[in-house]
């Protein structure tokens, strides 16, 4: 009985001296911390090939852009990350307008167009990445159809219920979708009433902004709304049905970025993170792992298989613009479109 | 082994109970029990003797008054430094433990070496025939050796005082008479004060040296069995000792030690124990034993006979006596003459076996 | 022994130091993780975020619109799915208990199953089923827009998800309704249907009662399936979340939580303290014995083929996630692949050590935690025992979602800055855990007589060594059941610390989820794989140390240890 109840006892002892331990360290020493907006094989990439580089261990954890903008915001009194790498830069807008980030000029960020940095040194660009329709082949073979080439096309009666966008309340990507169309359509006013009018073909807002590449390569969807560069990366993976277009009238983009949160417990480690993150080593991971966006970086190689800015249509989009009105459009969004 | 005196003074304890009323489960009791000595609580059900004696372990808080285990104030003492040990109603054996482990139990608490438990928990057994069952869990044993186990159990802590929660109420009656005398023999040879309730009075009168009556919290009666039976001080107590007949009457005057009583139809004369003045209402305490029955006209106290019952060692009788039903007992009715019902007999009453108590 | 003077009993208490601060550490941890957490919500969604009080979160929910939807089509979605497995699992235990068919062994196994189930099986099977590609809607009935993601897969999912726990109330109930009962019924001439009509039925009905309420609660406080499955078809936890999480508008996901939290405890206190007084029978766990069971006729094989289909369904349901698991695109490229695997061991690596050893760390704290408060509830008396007991049974009602946000609204700021250690998230572990510990702690020491407590005291030993040394031992069924309990309770754990998890601290569940919310379906059903996996074997090895450290009594003595714990710690 004795072994037991000593067992027990070491075993709560043991339990409570790993919890504390934990809790004491905070933040521990030499690691940086990384919230990561990419998709997780990507981050998980990128942040080995830091390490290789750096020395400098990580600990990362893959969200999405509004979940990584809210943990940030949560955590305001109590930073727990350095880091936040990946994600559309209206989100780090909205996070400089809450005084979330912490400025940084670094040195490896002159080369880069002002277009896709901060004047201030809140965040940087890293790439860049237009939006496109990601269409299944075989619907659009047995329905007769032609892939949508323009966002009226949406509206067709065949693809009632049948497209998939992410919800832009907790998507990045679909916030990107949202501020483009009301560009596209030359004001608030005409953009809302198209979403009205996108809205009951809508099958399902996911949380993920690339989640609907994935389903409709699975057939589960006709059309997606997302990212080129992710429709290219399944595409990779084996979706053969999916087919890429990119919307003529006018099309998005957005400008991943890097940024160091306020108050970070390891600001100078999260000057090299950014400093590296803007280099082409850091740049090149992503074509390695199936992202294929463009790079900010002018002498990093491009991905093949990217498309080009220069070769579409791309509307003004001012990250400044469209982050300070984040908030404002998602809940008219909310209430007005999706209820 | 030194065993202890106990002495209560003035404990009393008070609980609030679910409707926040307050209730005196002891109240204000005194009691001295000598080293060595054999006492029992005696009383029925809610009398406070469980109680008292969960103070004296120390399961319960004195509300007041004092506990002393010989000149040693307890009160603060918490329950497991207490130098004394119990046997539970319910046993109380520990179901996970064998019975080695049952009785080695709170040596190994002490930190006794092991070969000093080892010779202790023998010794013990040996005097308790409990040698073969060592290894045994006590689930397999009997009613009566799990008693044994348990009495085992508290003893070999070699307690300053050994105190027993009616112990025996679970076996039947057979076991129950063996493990008086056992549990007596075992409290006279080790010569340890002990503490005994129980709501059986042929038990508490064949095992004790003290007996201590007690009801609604308060104590009746304290003395050895024969004063409680024989000269029983309140009519709670003879009632509740045995049976017993109340005469009522009045007491006409003293003469010597013997007091002279008017009751409805005669005067009877009794030993007087105990201060009673002229024309005090009292009760005469006979016991059914005590009477005797004879022919009508044999005497001058009459009776009905209203129940006769054959009962094999005696003969049990109501008889209707001035309006009052008297039980009477006749042993060995074998050589005796049987009254049928609503037959008349004579009644009388020896003075030697009357008692009397204030009405 | 009623209740003693408060000043008495602190100077009692004052002489048991271990005691009482063994009460004190309760009753901090108590308010610390469960009553001070829920206050930081209803302050949040009282107070907008300059401080100044609003009740503008509460209008925008109740004025419609999104908010209310969810919280509309939450109640629509829990009051179907409660009724439904209410029904299946009536049929279930009434053929378990009354009817003699084969493979009741089976029937009963499979109803246990999703209980300790990660909480994504079964809507990913739903998916690799009846999804655009489903083998089911696709390959066998040729559909070409079946659409599984909405209320109807909701409904599907969570109906198999939450049967079992209607199941397990249902199963104990119908068992100790004494035959003699019916017997009488039809000896008074009353025909089989008029008995179940009239005698069987109405004995169950307060069972019926609490089964439903009990999926109801689970059903509204669900979080992993809606996020799954749920499709347009918003519900209050997912709503939640969304608004915390995804628009961080922590008053409307405070607001939320407090109207969800409301609800929960509601049901909860029907389910409890009206219903439970209304039952005729005491459920004690001994089968009623000597049942004549119906052995022919239509209604057997009916009875026989419903439960063999449904059973038939569960397995498939839980087969084809292992299957998925190896399958390069389900639907798509039906070709076999470990590729699901090695993106797992790549990048799922540190989600599977970390879940696991907080879930480790979680168990016996849980486990013990759940004894000790069970003993201080049943054993011992002390100011503030029935705040205790309410507080830490209640918690049971408190939805993960509603416990996440609170978690992270509570302790984000200094003395309680606890986000993003491991000491956060094994306390929402040991919380969402300890109430079933509590249950059957409680259950298993009422049986157990207090004097062989006393006597362990009156022979010398001290309040831990009477605990550790004679009561945990006595009540050591409960205490493992409570242990196992607490580990698949931890390791499945999701709604609550979905919130929780940071870059230090990773758990699989949230690692699914975000695969499940990017639609590798492959991957996600790998890792499910995995960790049901790691918990059969811990499992295992948690029966094993039981086998290992149970005494012989537990055969023999049935008397004194004779415990239900292990007939139902899964239910609520």
């Amino acid at each position: 009985m004795k072994k037991t109840r000593l067992v027990l006892i070491y075993v709560l002892l043991a339990a409570f001296l790993v919890a504390c331990g934990s809790s004491g360290t905070g933040s521990s020493s030499g690691k940086v911390t990384v919230y990561v907006g990419f998709q997780e094989d990507h981050a998980v990439a990128a942040m080995e090939q830091f390490t290789e580089d750096t020395g400098i261990e990580v600990d990362m954890i893959r969200m999405s852009a509004g979940e990584i903008l809210a943990k940030v915001r949560a955590e305001k009194d109590n930073p727990q990350a350095d880091i936040w790498y990946g994600g559309p830069a209206d989100t780090f807008v909205q996070a400089v307008e809450e005084g979330l980030l912490q400025s940084y000029h670094s040195p490896e960020a002159e080369k880069i167009d002002p277009r896709f940095k901060d004047e201030d040194g809140y965040w940087t660009g890293i790439y860049v990445g237009a939006l496109g329709f990601a269409s299944n082949k075989d619907f659009l073979d047995q329905h007769g159809l032609e892939a949508p080439t323009k966002w009226e096309d949406l509206l067709h009666p065949a693809f009632e219920n049948e497209i998939v966008m992410a919800h832009p309340g907790s998507s990045g990507t679909a916030y990107t979708i949202l501020y483009t169309v009301l560009k596209v359509f030359g004001g608030e006013d005409a953009g809302f009433d198209y979403l009205h009018k996108l809205h009951p073909q809508v099958q399902q807002y996911t949380t993920s902004g690339s989640a609907p590449g994935r389903m409709v390569g699975m057939g589960e969807a006709a059309v997606g709304l997302l990212f080129a560069h992710d429709i290219i990366k399944y595409q990779e993976e084996g979706f053969d049905s999916l087919i890429l277009t990119i919307p003529e009238d006018g099309t998005g983009y957005e400008t991943g970025a890097v940024a160091i949160i306020d108050g970070a417990p390891q600001s100078e480690l999260a000057q090299k993170f950014i400093d590296w993150s803007l280099g082409t080593s850091a740049q090149e991971v992503g074509q390695r792992t199936g992202s294929y966006q463009n790079l900010t970086n002018p002498d990093a190689k491009e991905p093949e298989k990217a498309v080009r800015l220069e070769d579409i249509n791309t509307i003004e989009y001012d990250p400044a613009e469209a982050g300070s009105q984040r908030s404002r459009l998602i809940d008219k969004w909310d209430n007005e479109v999706n209820n | 082994m030194t065993t202890k005196s106990v002495t209560l003074k003035n404990v009393t304890k008070t609980f609030h109970d679910d409707n926040n009323n307050l209730v005196h489960a002891v109240s204000d009791v005194n009691l001295t029990i000598e080293q060595g000595e054999f006492a029992t609580l005696l009383g029925p059900s809610g009398c406070g003797k469980t109680t008292t004696l969960r103070m004296v372990a120390g399961f319960e808080e004195v509300t007041q008054g004092d506990i002393y285990f010989g000149s040693e104030n307890v009160n603060k003492i918490s329950p497991n430094k207490r130098d004394c040990t119990m046997v539970f109603q319910s046993y109380a054996l520990f179901p996970h433990l064998s019975v080695f482990d049952n009785v080695a139990y709170g040596l190994k608490i002490k930190k006794l070496p092991k070969d000093v438990i080892e010779e202790k928990v023998d010794k013990i057994f040996s005097i308790m025939n409990l040698t073969d069952h060592k290894t045994r869990m006590p689930s397999q044993l009997s009613g009566g050796q799990q008693q044994r186990v348990a009495l085992a159990r508290a003893l070999v802590m070699e307690p300053g005082v050994l105190l027993f929660d009616e112990p025996l109420s679970n076996l039947d009656a057979k076991l129950r008479l063996l493990m008086r005398d056992e549990i007596r023999r075992l409290q006279k040879r080790l010569g340890i004060t002990a503490i005994y309730v129980t709501h059986d009075q042929s038990e508490a009168m064949s095992m004790s040296d003290k007996v201590i009556v007690m009801n609604n919290g308060k104590i009746e009666q304290v003395g050895s069995p024969q004063e409680i039976y024989q000269r029983p001080t309140s009519r709670f107590v003879a009632d509740f000792i045995g049976t017993a007949n109340f005469i009522q009457g009045k007491v006409l005057g003293r003469k010597e030690n013997e007091l002279e009583i008017q009751t409805a139809d005669t005067i009877l004369r009794a030993a007087a124990y105990g201060d009673f003045f002229e024309g005090q209402s009292v009760l005469i305490v006979v016991r059914p034993e005590a009477v005797r029955l004879k022919d009508e006209g044999e005497g001058s106290l009459k009776g009905k006979v209203t129940k006769s019952v054959f009962m094999g060692q005696t003969q049990e009788y109501e008889v209707d006596y001035n309006g009052v039903p008297l039980q009477v007992t006749v042993h060995n009715p074998m050589g005796e003459k049987i009254y049928e019902v609503d037959e008349t007999v004579s009644l009388h009453f020896p003075k030697e076996s009357l008692h009397i108590i204030k009405g | 022994m009623g209740r003693v003077k408060p000043i008495q009993e602190l100077k009692r208490l004052a002489r048991e130091p271990l005691l009482l601060t063994c009460i004190i550490l309760v009753m901090a941890s108590l308010f610390v993780f469960i009553v001070y957490p829920l206050f930081q919500i209803g302050r949040t969604s009282f107070f907008s975020v300059d401080g100044s009080f609003s009740v503008a979160a509460y209008k925008r929910i109740l004025s419609g619109g999104n908010l209310l939807t969810a919280l509309t089509n939450s109640l629509v979605l829990a009051f179907i799915v409660s009724i439904l497995s209410t029904i299946i699992a009536y049929i279930f235990a009434y053929t378990i208990a009354y009817i003699n068919v084969p493979l009741k062994k089976l029937f009963n196994g499979i109803a246990i199953l999703p209980v300790i189930s990660p909480p994504f099986v079964i809507a990913l099977s739903a998916i690799l089923l009846f999804g655009r590609q489903g083998f089911i809607s696709n390959h066998l009935l040729g559909l070409q827009n079946a659409n599984i993601y909405g209320l109807n897969g909701l409904i599907l999912v969570q109906t198999l998800t939450y049967f079992p726990i209607a199941f397990l109330v249902l199963a104990g109930l119908l068992r100790s309704i004494s035959p003699a009962l019916e017997e009488a019924s039809e000896n008074l001439g009353a025909s089989k249907l008029k008995t179940f009509i009239s005698v069987t039925l109405p004995l169950s009905t307060p069972g019926i009662a609490n089964a439903y309420l009990l999926v109801f609660i689970q059903s509204l406080a669900d979080f992993g399936n809606p996020m799954t499955i749920g499709g347009n078809y918003t519900t209050v936890a997912r709503e939640i979340y969304l608004q915390a999480v995804g628009s961080y508008d922590m008053q409307a996901g405070a607001s939320l939580a407090m109207l969800l939290l409301t609800i929960t405890m509601v049901v909860y206190a029907i389910q409890k303290f009206w219903v439970g007084k209304r039952s005729y029978v005491t459920v004690t766990g001994k089968p009623t014995s000597g049942r004549k069971l119906i052995d022919s006729g239509w209604l057997k094989h009916m009875m026989f083929g419903i439960c063999f289909s449904l059973s038939v369904t569960v397995i498939l349901f839980y087969i084809l996630v292992p299957i998925g698991s190896f399958i390069q695109l389900w639907g798509i490229n039906n070709s076999f692949t470990l590729d699901h695997y090695k993106y797992v061991f790549n990048l799922g690596q540190k989600a599977i050590v970390d879940t696991f050893t907080l879930s480790l760390i979680a168990t016996p704290i849980a486990g013990l935690l759940g004894m000790i408060i069970a003993f201080l509830i049943v054993r011992k008396n002390f100011i503030g025992k029935k705040t205790m007991e309410l507080v830490s049974m209640l918690s049971i009602a408190i939805p993960g979602t509603v416990l996440g946000i609170a978690y992270i609204l509570s302790f984000n700021k200094a003395p309680l800055a606890l986000t993003g250690t491991a000491v956060i998230i094994i306390a929402a572990f040991v919380v969402r855990a300890v109430p079933v510990g509590i249950r059957s702690g409680i259950a298993s020491l009422q049986q157990i007589d207090p004097s062989i407590e006393e006597a362990s005291t009156n022979l010398g030993a001290n309040q831990s060594q009477t605990f550790f040394g004679i009561v945990l031992p006595l009540i050591k069924p409960a205490f493992f059941s409570g242990l196992v309990y607490s580990f698949v309770k931890s390791m499945t754990a999701m709604s609550a610390v979905i919130f929780l998890i940071s870059a230090r601290y990773n758990l699989i569940t949230a690692s699914i989820l975000s695969q499940v919310e990017s639609g590798r379906i492959g991957v996600a059903s790998a890792y499910c794989t995995i960790l049901i996996i790691i918990m059969i074997i811990s499992l295992l090895i948690l029966n094993g140390m039981l086998r290992l450290f149970g005494g012989e009594y537990d055969k023999k003595t049935k008397k004194t240890t004779n415990n239900p714990a292990g007939q139902k710690p899964l239910s609520m």
